[in-house]
Order: structure tokens, then sequence, then C-alpha cells
């Protein structure tokens, strides 16, 4: 029965080149770009799930009551601690990253970026097989045991099991021996690394970093990230309890910080608020794409429905047939479902052809490498084919059951389809299409406007003719730097800050209130030079800025903003004493949006310092940046000539920090495209159906003395009506998402009502397009060929 | 085998009830060859498809095979057609997107005959009506003479005990129309029972028997003379 089935569909779908085509496009369409969005989504849910004993793997953070924050790294003897004290950790290793590790390779040294300092535990808790000596591998300070790939380019197919290598680590040449080789880390996991190697050597460059503190023992110096392996039933709670335990014996009673272990399930996605220099997922871009992905399948499906509904004339006679033949209801439908379902399996290789022609575009897009990733491949396979199944499930359903479902004797009096109520509903499907469409179009035109006004919106300071430049690498010669480039013309003022602004980090501090020594409120830093504040042209409403003019002006005075001054309770705050180092508040400067547009102005204390100086902000006369940057070129190379010349405008700073919101626009107004394409094949086959099956009313109306034009403005009306309705119906649910996707915002825009005017203009541009041809062609028709009987 | 008692067919509209059929009885035997005649609008092809269990009467009581088919059940009634009836229309209503061979087939399938037995049965059919030749052929190939010996081998294939023909003839030249009338007859003389509706005088007389409708009523009901008198 199959066979015969199959062989009438693909005879049918032959015959009728136009439905198929537009069927066969706008499904490859939707599928491949389904294809994509499942690739992302898989690989991220993917994240860290090549660890075995995932569930049993925690990372311990750290908590700061004070500022809200939580951290991820912790200081060494945590670690230490926790072997010691905590009965249910069964492994426990603190890790670290070396900057700077290299390994000579004839001569030549080879920076290796994931070179990571930790405790042989790490092995078991991660479970990473090794080759070579199997316990206690790291015991030895001088032992290395290096990645696969790393092993194959220091040693070319040699065994490299107790070689030594020559390492250039903390400024110095160490000889490393070779002690054992690890399978390449998955790509999709938290634990990247080259090699490991005994953290003795993180711990070594600490101590240089901080000369009178020991990094071993100092609970301040939290550059560790703790892993642990917990027992297969250990108890969550009690580890909490014995965290409390441990805060008070090394912080003291009241504890600043608290302890806590979060699931290495939950590290990728669930780190959203989390302090870390790990890469992030984020579930709500996950949610947003997969929503995407799902409108756009639903906009495929119901243009199959809507054209195998008006094609069905040519296909109910067939079922007719079949019927009076002994065929029951349930096998007609199941013969249409299984043609949904071939047409769906007969695009599958042309739309993952597609999809891989646009990988390259869609990684840029989505601003991440789309990985096919070797052990996730069942699961592509089996999503795909999945996903495949059902577009042509949900596609066939509905015309199978109400195609199988026809009066056989209707069928024969060629009545079946033309029944009002059927028109009714292919017109409701359309609306729907229309409304996605509408959605997507209006959704970008928002996000749109919010990126405008994101770097437009006055700031409260200088928002143009700024360039930063960062000099983070020349310290010693910053204040040296800015001296030679004041003396150009061009350069009004220039001034240097520990950040650019809109600051991207934040440098929080609990200050006492001056009133009550008890009590702390959480304020921000940001120290500046003395010609920071003006440079920016942050305006000073009280007081005075910092000058070199009063030789006290150091690191004990203070420039609040009003929110800082409304914070501390001060109501007369110039000359005010307060904390941080005993300082004096010489004045108030007008709040200005220290950070992006995404959160609130905190409040601020400026200090004036150029220890700490690591952008400089160059304020320029307007128009002269062409023939200012080789001369600021040639001052830097005279203070740091082997350092690379970073820099940027104010305005390709704040386009770096709305990159997120750009490539959003970018991404919807993309699927916005594709669900108009789609859409618009679904309409032009349509209206090319109807117009033949009006052909005799149009037929009769011209007998009758219609004029062309009125005939076609009749169609177009009707079309107009299904653009106005789909716009307003789509105007609630895009104002419900968008004003969600608002809230990352303290600052933002109100929707306005040109949104959906032109989201208006633009669908009933894309109707009138596809249906002013049939309906200039319908105008055409010779009443005499269309009255004609039989 | 067939009997009708008082049935009725009607459409209610919304101020009058219009009767497509009215008070019809009838009863047909086995190996019968009935012919239904009357003008156009009369209810013939209404008759004929309550008979073939395609419509419902909207009132009265019908009995296919002794079995009361006002009560029959949905799926009893998909069993009858693929075993008991057998259909060929007017306009042949052959699957256009399936060859002659094919199309014969298909009620094989519904009636779950197995492949090679399926073969065999088609090849024999197609040698019978002498079409070996044309099996690869789609439809829109063929004569309408030629589509509508397709038609009615595919629909004799399943050896129904019943074989309704609306119109067999109407879409034919009349020397095509003659030859279709001549393979009903000769089915009819293997014990085939036959009831077609026709325009054609001429072609009502291959029927035993003659039934005239008009206006939903049956005006007469008679043995066909001319065949009894050539017995």
């Amino acid at each position: 029965m199959f066979k015969n089935h199959l062989i009438s569909t693909l005879r049918f779908l032959k015959r009728n080149k136009i439905f198929t085509g537009i069927n066969i496009l706008g499904l490859s369409l939707a599928l491949a770009a389904s294809f994509i969005i499942l690739l992302f989504v898989i690989n991220e849910l993917s994240y860290n799930s090549g660890f075995k004993n995932r569930k049993q793997i925690y990372r311990v953070l750290s908590y700061y009551a004070d500022h809200n924050i939580t951290d991820d790294e912790t200081s060494y003897v945590l670690a230490k601690s926790i072997k010691e004290e905590f009965p249910q950790v069964r492994y426990v290793a603190p890790i670290s990253r070396l900057r700077n590790f290299s390994i000579k390779l004839k001569e030549e040294l080879i920076p290796l970026n994931n070179a990571v300092g930790t405790d042989s535990e790490i092995f078991q808790i991660f479970d990473i097989p090794i080759v070579g000596q199997t316990k206690n591998i790291l015991a030895d300070p001088n032992s290395i045991v290096l990645s696969s790939t790393q092993a194959q380019m220091f040693f070319q197919g040699e065994d490299p099991i107790g070689k030594d290598l020559i390492a250039f680590v903390n400024d110095k040449e160490e000889v490393f021996v070779v002690k054992g080789i690890f399978d390449d880390m998955p790509v999709n996991s938290n634990l990247q690394a080259d090699c490991f190697i005994s953290s003795k050597w993180p711990l070594e460059q600490l101590n240089l970093r901080f000369k009178d503190r020991n990094a071993e023992t100092d609970w301040r110096l939290n550059y560790w990230e703790t892993w642990l392996l917990l027992d297969k039933n250990a108890d969550r709670t009690s580890i909490d309890k014995q965290f409390r335990e441990l805060e008070k014996k090394v912080h003291g009673e009241v504890a600043d910080n608290t302890y806590f272990i979060q699931n290495l399930t939950e590290v990728y996605l669930g780190s959203q608020e989390i302090n870390s220099g790990q890469p992030k997922g984020s579930i709500k871009n996950i949610r947003i794409f997969s929503s995407i992905a799902l409108l756009i399948i639903i906009i495929a499906a119901l243009n199959y429905i809507i054209l195998s509904t008006a094609v069905s004339t040519g296909r109910s006679k067939e079922i007719g047939i079949r019927k009076t033949h002994g065929a029951s209801s349930q096998s007609i439908q199941k013969q249409l479902l299984n043609e949904s379902i071939i047409m769906a399996m007969m695009v599958l290789p042309f739309a993952l052809f597609l999809s891989w022609l646009v990988k390259p575009y869609a990684e840029e897009l989505f601003q991440t490498k789309l990985l096919i990733i070797e052990s996730n491949i069942i699961i592509y396979a089996v999503a795909y084919l999945a996903l495949t199944l059902f577009i042509g499930l949900a596609s066939g359903l509905y015309t199978s059951s109400f195609l199988s479902k026809l009066n056989v004797i209707n069928i024969f009096k060629n009545s079946a389809q033309t029944g009002k109520s059927k028109s009714y509903v292919r017109l409701t499907l359309i609306v729907i299409q229309l409304i996605i469409f509408c959605s997507f179009v209006s959704g970008t035109l928002i996000i749109r406007s919010q990126y405008k006004y994101a770097l437009e919106k006055d700031p409260g300071y200088r928002n143009k003719d700024i360039l930063f430049i960062n000099v983070e690498k020349i310290p010693h010669n910053s204040a040296a730097f800015l001296t030679s480039i004041k003396t150009y013309p061009n350069v009004i003022s220039a001034g240097g800050a520990t950040n650019a602004l809109p600051m991207l980090s934040s440098w929080p501090y609990s200050i006492e209130l001056p009133d009550d020594k008890s009590k702390k409120v959480s304020i921000e830093l940001l120290a500046v030079d003395y010609d920071f504040v003006e440079t920016m042209g942050i305006e000073v409403l009280e007081g005075r800025s910092f000058s070199r003019e009063f030789g006290s002006d150091g690191e004990t005075s203070y420039l609040l903003n009003e929110k800082a001054v409304e914070a501390l309770g001060l109501t007369d705050p110039i000359e005010k004493k307060i904390d941080v180092e005993e300082g004096t508040v010489i004045g108030v400067v007008k709040d200005f949006n220290l950070h992006s547009f995404h959160s609130d102005i905190p409040p601020l204390l400026m200090v004036a310092s150029d220890a700490y100086v690591m952008q400089v902000a160059v304020h320029y006369k307007p128009g002269t940046l062409g023939n200012l940057l080789p001369l600021i070129k040639t001052e830097w190379e005279k203070v740091a000539p082997d350092q690379p010349f970073n820099y940027k405008t104010i305005e390709e700073f704040k386009k770096e920090i709305y990159t997120g919101e750009r490539n959003l626009s970018v991404i919807i107004s993309f699927f916005a495209l594709f669900s108009m394409l789609i859409a618009s094949f679904g309409l032009f086959g349509l209206t090319l159906y109807m117009v033949k099956s009006q052909t005799k009313e149009i037929g009769i109306k011209k007998v009758f003395g219609s004029s062309e034009k009125s005939i076609v403005l009749s169609l177009l009306r009707e079309n107009m009506v299904m653009v106005a309705i789909a716009t307003v119906l789509s105007v609630p649910p895009t104002i419900l998402v968008m004003n969600r996707w608002l809230t990352n915002f303290s600052y933002k825009v109100d929707i306005g009502w040109w949104v959906f005017a032109l989201t208006f203009l633009l669908a009933a541009f894309v109707v009138l397009l596809n249906v002013f041809y049939h309906s200039y062609r319908a105008s055409q028709i010779n009443p005499i060929e269309a009255l004609r009987y039989e | 085998m067939i009997k009708l008692s008082k049935i009725d067919k009607y459409y209610d509209s919304r101020f009058q009830r219009t009767f497509i059929l009215k008070g019809i009885n009838l009863e047909v035997n086995q190996g019968d060859f009935l012919t239904i005649m009357g003008p156009s609008g009369a209810g013939k092809s209404t008759l004929l498809n309550i008979i073939g269990l395609l419509d419902e009467p909207s009132a009265g009581e019908y009995y296919f095979w002794d079995e009361p088919a006002h009560q029959i059940r949905e799926k009893q009634k998909v069993q009858y057609h693929r075993t008991h009836i057998g259909f060929i229309f007017q306009a042949f209503h052959l699957i256009d997107e399936l060859n002659v061979y094919e199309n014969i087939e298909t009620p094989l399938i519904y009636r779950g005959v197995k492949g090679k037995e399926r073969k065999a049965l088609v090849a024999d059919f197609l040698d019978r009506f002498n079409i070996v030749a044309k099996k690869d052929l789609f439809p829109s190939q063929l004569s309408g003479g030629q589509q509508q010996l397709v038609a009615i081998a595919r629909a004799i294939i399943g050896s129904p005990k019943l074989l309704l023909a609306d119109e067999p003839t109407g879409n034919l030249h009349s020397e095509q129309g003659e030859m279709i009338m001549k393979l009903l007859k000769k089915l009819n003389d293997e014990g085939m029972t036959i009831i077609q509706v026709t325009h054609n005088e001429k072609f009502a007389q291959y029927g035993n028997r003659i039934i005239r409708i008009e206006d939903g009523l049956v005006r007469s009901d008679a043995m066909n003379i001319a065949l009894q008198a050539e017995v």
C-alpha cells in the first residue's frame, strides 16, 4: 500500500510544480534556519557534558554580601581546609591559570595559553585518563602533564614520557619532566588546558606580585578556582553548615564573604550573575533563538497547510476514487500524512546543504563558533530528523484530517473545496503568518531604536571627539606619554583614569557613613588623574574639580556624584571628612552614566591618583582625528616601542559595548526576512490558485460591466484588510515580549506607535507586491473563455 | 438482496423542504441488470449513491444484502466497498497520477490482497480486457472508451457482487458506448448484478429491467419487453 501511495504522491508533486516548488523552498529555508539555531542550542546545552561524573563535580563560589557580588575565585588555602575538614569531599583541587608560560622548542619560545597550575587530584575530580604516571603525578614541582596536541607539537611522534622540557615561567627558565599525557579537553567545557603543572608556579607568581603576603596561606589572595568531587550520596546542606563554621574560623564572627558550591552542570548556563573570566552561556539567548526557530517552522508549516488545502481540488478526486474503492478515512489520512512527511524528508538534504552554506555567516551573527562537535553528532542527527519529522507531521496533520473527511459525493460534484468556511480557515492561517512576520519586524525596529538611543543619549559626559588609548602596558610611562600628547594644538585636553567611560567592570567599596560609623553603604570607586574630569566634560556642581594648584590633591581628596552625596546622607558635602583613607570631599559632580545604559547610575567616589591610569582619554578638536592619530602613534612608539598601540574612539567603544543589541537586531531582522520570504512564497502560490478558482466569478463580473480597475482593487482590498488585522494583532505580543527585553536596560526608549505604522507599511508593501501581479492577470481574463462551460 | 422501502431524500432549506427522492420502493435481485432512467435532476444519481452506500437516505429503510443499511456503521461500509460494490462513472474517475496497471491494482491493495496474487490478477484482467499493451500509460494518454474499460476492470477486479454504473457511456462516442454496454451485458451474463443510470434509450435496452424516475418518484417499473420477446 505504501508503494502505491508513494508513487501517486511523487507523481502528484511532479505535476504540481508550483505547489511543490514553493513548499520545498519554504520548508528548506525554514529547516535550514532552524538547523543552524539547533546547532547553536545543542552546543550550548551540551557544554560540560563530556565529564562522566559531572553530577558530583562542584566549584566553590564566594559571595560578598556588602557588594552583592559572587566571584568564582577563592584562595589557595581554601582547598587545603576543605580537604582536611570536609569528610564528604572526596577530592579537591585549586587551579590557577599561569600568565606567560612558554616552552622552548628548538630555541624558540612557544607560549601555552592554557597552562594550569594545580594539584594531582584534579585528574580524579574530572576523571581525566592519563598515559604515564597515574598517582600523585604533580607531586614533584617540576612535573608537567601535556595534552596530546601539545605532546605531538613538542615531541613529534617520540614517546614524551620521562623527557625534559625547558619552560619559561615567572621570568626564568626551568626544566620540567613530562610525567603524562591526557587527551585534549572537550572544546565545550570549562576546563581548558594545554598542560597541567604544579600549583607551586602560580603561587610563586603571586608571591612575586604581592611581596608582603604569603599566597599559600593568605585567605584574601583570591586567585584560585576551587574544584571538588563530592561523595555520591553527600548531603549538600551539611556542606553549607561546614562552610559557615569555616567562615567563622577564618573570617571571624561577622563573615563578609560566604562560600557555597555550584554543580558543574550549572557552571556554563547558570553563571550570568557571577564574576568570572570563564566562558558563559546565556539561557536567555537559547530561549530567544529557540522561539525564533519555532516561529519560522510554524510559518513554513502554515504555508504547507494553506497551499495543500488550496490545491486539494486536484487531490480530492483521487481521494474520492480511493474511497469508493474501499479506502477508509484512516488510510487516506495516513496517505496524506506520509505525503507531507515525504516532502519534508525530501527537503532534508537540501536544507542541510543550505545550512552548511550559511554557517559562516551565522557564526558572525551569533558571535560564536558554530562547531560541529564530534561527541554531539548523534544528538544532531536525532534532533534534525526529529525536527524534520515534526515539520512534516505539523504540516500534514490538518490537511490530512480535512481532506480525508471530505464527502465522496461532494468531491465528484466538484463542490467540496469552494465552501466559504474553508477559505476563512486559509485566511486565518495567512493572518497568523503575517502576525509572526509583523512581530519580527516591529521587534527589530524596537531593538534598533534602543540601540540608537543607547549610542546617542547624553550620558552626562562628552559623547564624541574623544579618543581612548589603552596604556595598561606602560604603567610607568603613562604620565610622560600624556604630557607629550598635550603639546599638540589639536588636542584640547587629555586625562587618564582606571577605565574608559562607560566603565565595563566595577570597583565596589563599602564605605562607612560619616554620621554613623557602624553602618556601611556600597559605593563605587574610580581613580582619575587631574585632567580626566575636564577632558570628559563631567559637570562639577559644587566645590571644585581636582587641580594641580592644590598640592594636597592626592589620594585624600574626593569628588562625589549626587547619588553618593545622597547615599552618604551628606547635606553640605564640601570639606566633609569621609572614610576610604581619611579624605576630604572637594566637590560634587552631576550624576553621569558611569556604566552602560543597562544599569543605573551608582553612588560614585572619584579619587585623584596617577598610579592607576590604565586608559587615557584625549579630547580633540572635531574633525582632526585623521591627522592627530599618526602623531599620537609616534609619541606612543617613543615610550613603548615594542607594545601595540591600542586605541578606539568613544563611538567605537560604545558600539562595542552594545554589540549584543546590534547583533540581536540583525539576527531578528534576518529572521524577519526569512519569514517574509517563506510567507510570500505561500501567498504567491495561494493567490495563483485563488484567482484560478475565481475565474468564473471574474468572468461574470466583467460581463456585467465591471472595470478591470475595480476587479484589481477588490482583490487588493481583501489583502489589505488581512494585513491591517495582522498588524493590530501583532501589537500586544510584541509589546509584551519587547518590554521584557527592555528590562535589560535602566535607560530605555518608549515603544512608539510609529514602529507599528512602519511595520504595517512594510507588510502591506510585501503583500501587495505578491498579489498585484495575479490580480492584474485576473482582471485581463476574457469572459468568453472564463464562462465557457466545461 | 437489495430492498428499498419508502426511501426519502430531501434537503431542508430555511423555508421549505426540497425532495430529491420521495417514497421509493425498489427490490433488486441477484443477477438483475437494472436500468434507471429519467430526466436531469430526477434523482437517478442520488438513488444510485444511496444504493452504493455513498449517500444516506433521509427517511425509509434500506436493506443491503438483507442488512439494514440505514444502521450500518462507517467501518462496515468501507468493508462493503472493498468486497461487495464496484463503481464506474460517467467521467471515468481514474487516478491521474497512476498508470493503467496501478489504477487497476488499487482496490486489491485495499482488500489486502498479497503482492504476488495481485500481480497475477491484474495481469489476468489486462489480458481479458485486451489492454496489456497499455498497462504503462497514464489516463490522459488514453481515449475515453479505453479509460472506461480500465475503470470497469478496476471496478470488477475485486469481484464485487454489485456493479453500479453512473452514466457509463455519457462521455463516449456511440461506438465506444456500444462496446462498453456489450461488456457490461457479458458481465451480467456471467452472474454480476448491475445497476446502471443512463439517458440513452438504446443502451437502456441492455438491461433486463427498466425503472423510470421523475421528480423523485418511480413512474414505471417494467421488465424489458425487448428482452422478454427475445426469450
